[in-house]
């Protein structure tokens, strides 16, 4: 986003905003759905998150790229939106989110496959928050290093630290499900 | 050249994996690669996970965009919500008005009136206090008709802001480097500052070790703002318990993030240890 653009959002200026918005939506959907793992969710979010960046554009100092600021702010809003899941009891069930698998005619090698890429979810799903997050960023999101550092507040070295551990994790799983499906 | 270990070789396919390993040692690494079968295996494996890490994440989520009604409806809150930008001079100079005529009425002074630019209210009273309260202790300003004392927190390092004071509390909200955001409350200790959370508005409580504390712009020790400034408050309960198999340390315990001690024998300390995030982290070794 451009400064003249940026300056006129922070003026009130609807059409700068809406092309702001426009511009970005997808993108904080996407991110809101990576951390929430529901639609409905996530749109909540991206709207509250939007909401939020323009009430705080004044701090905005353009020190990081617009995208890794707004960025931030939605993961706390949707951090916020886990606790209160968690508050309700409402807890994110791995059986409800297998139903939103569709079943799979491809041949055998693709189900492998499909398998794998399951059972990796699974596991990146199972990591605590400090590893997941820069998985999903890195993998999903496609950000660098440095971006993911801006967006969780945490220094370059701790961001490839927790990715490499994480990595090394998740290489683990998929070894062991590979030799117990040899072992079948 | 040395010639690279199987360890260095792993480590550095992990740092080209996150785009951090230098052109250079790129170059010795392909070439240890091509002479190491080991390393090079290493280097298929993590290869194919980081291909099955993104072919995982993107068949979980697909590419959607936000549906064109939740676009829409976005777009139309957003619309409907002035910007504060454009709201704030009025207000200041409203408070300004207001501060003005009660002073006016109560002391029968002429308050001055700062020109523009506009100075912010905050500012203002601050450099006023500072002048009124010189030869006074923080006791007697209760009775003294001055200006308020303001107090404010800047982060040396962005800083997470939880519900309560400990890492085994959720992160509330987040608290930039270099900003400065207004204490509500202090815990009884002077190690926590409570604040609402500048994105989610909820009570969060950050570490003051890696804090700034200002009053009226000088930098002081927590123990030194007066009670009347800034409370005490009692700290939240520990989180309860959830079912886990692994013993949990104590919330009351200090993390290791700052607890004095190299707990993962790295060579390096609290906050010196990359591994720290931040003060309430308690785990120095990821």
């Amino acid at each position: 986003m451009d400064a003249q653009t940026l300056a006129r959002c922070k003026a009130g200026d609807v059409q700068a905003i809406e092309s702001l918005v426009l511009e970005h939506k997808d993108r904080l959907f996407r991110f809101c759905l990576s951390i929430l793992d529901d639609a409905a969710d996530a749109e909540d979010a991206t709207q509250e998150s939007f909401i939020a960046a323009l009430k705080a554009l004044k701090n905005y100092r353009e020190e990081s790229s617009f995208q890794t600021w707004l960025f931030s702010i939605a993961l706390n809003v949707c951090r916020s939106q886990l606790r209160q899941r968690k508050r309700r009891a409402r807890l994110a069930s791995s059986a409800a989110l297998d139903l939103a698998r569709g079943s799979s005619n491809n041949p055998e090698r693709e189900v492998i496959e499909s398998e794998r890429a399951d059972a990796l979810w699974h596991a990146i799903h199972n990591l605590d928050e400090k590893h997941r997050l820069p998985i999903i960023l890195r993998y999903y999101h496609e950000l660098s290093v440095q971006e993911i550092a801006e967006v969780l507040g945490i220094a370059e070295g701790t961001v490839h630290s927790r990715l490499s551990i994480s990595r090394l994790q998740l290489n683990g799983t998929l070894k062991r499900m590979q030799s117990k499906r040899a072992n079948r | 050249m040395k010639a690279l270990t199987h360890a260095q070789a792993q480590e550095w396919l992990q740092l080209a994996a996150d785009g951090l390993l230098p052109a250079e040692q790129q170059a010795q690494l392909a070439a240890h690669l091509q002479s190491c079968p080991q390393c090079q295996a290493y280097a298929d494996e993590l290869n194919s996970l980081e291909g099955l890490l993104t072919h995982s994440l993107e068949s979980r989520w697909g590419n959607p965009g936000l549906p064109p009604a939740a676009s829409r409806s976005l777009l139309e809150q957003l619309g409907s919500q002035p910007a504060r930008a454009t709201s704030t001079p009025w207000l200041i100079l409203l408070a300004l008005a207001v501060a003005a005529l009660l002073a006016w009425l109560l002391f029968g002074q002429t308050p001055a009136v700062p020109g523009a630019p506009t100075p912010s209210p905050s500012v203002a009273a601050s450099s006023a206090a500072a002048t009124a309260t010189a030869s006074r202790t923080p006791a007697t300003t209760a009775t003294a008709p001055t200006a308020p004392l303001t107090l404010f927190a800047v982060p040396l390092q962005t800083a997470n802001c939880r519900e309560g004071n400990s890492s085994q509390f959720d992160i509330a909200d987040t608290l930039y480097q270099n900003e400065r955001y207004q204490p509500i409350g202090r815990g009884t200790d002077n190690l926590w500052l409570q604040f609402r959370g500048p994105v989610t508005q909820t009570l969060c409580w950050a570490f003051v070790g890696n804090m700034t504390v200002l009053l009226n712009d000088e930098t002081v020790a927590l123990e030194d703002v007066p009670e009347s400034v800034l409370p005490y408050i009692a700290y939240p309960p520990a989180p309860t318990a959830t079912a886990t198999l692994t013993p949990q340390p104590s919330p009351t315990a200090v993390p290791q993030c700052s607890d004095g001690l190299d707990n993962d024998g790295d060579g390096y300390t609290d906050m010196t240890d990359r591994e720290c995030s931040d003060p309430s982290d308690d785990n120095e070794a990821n």
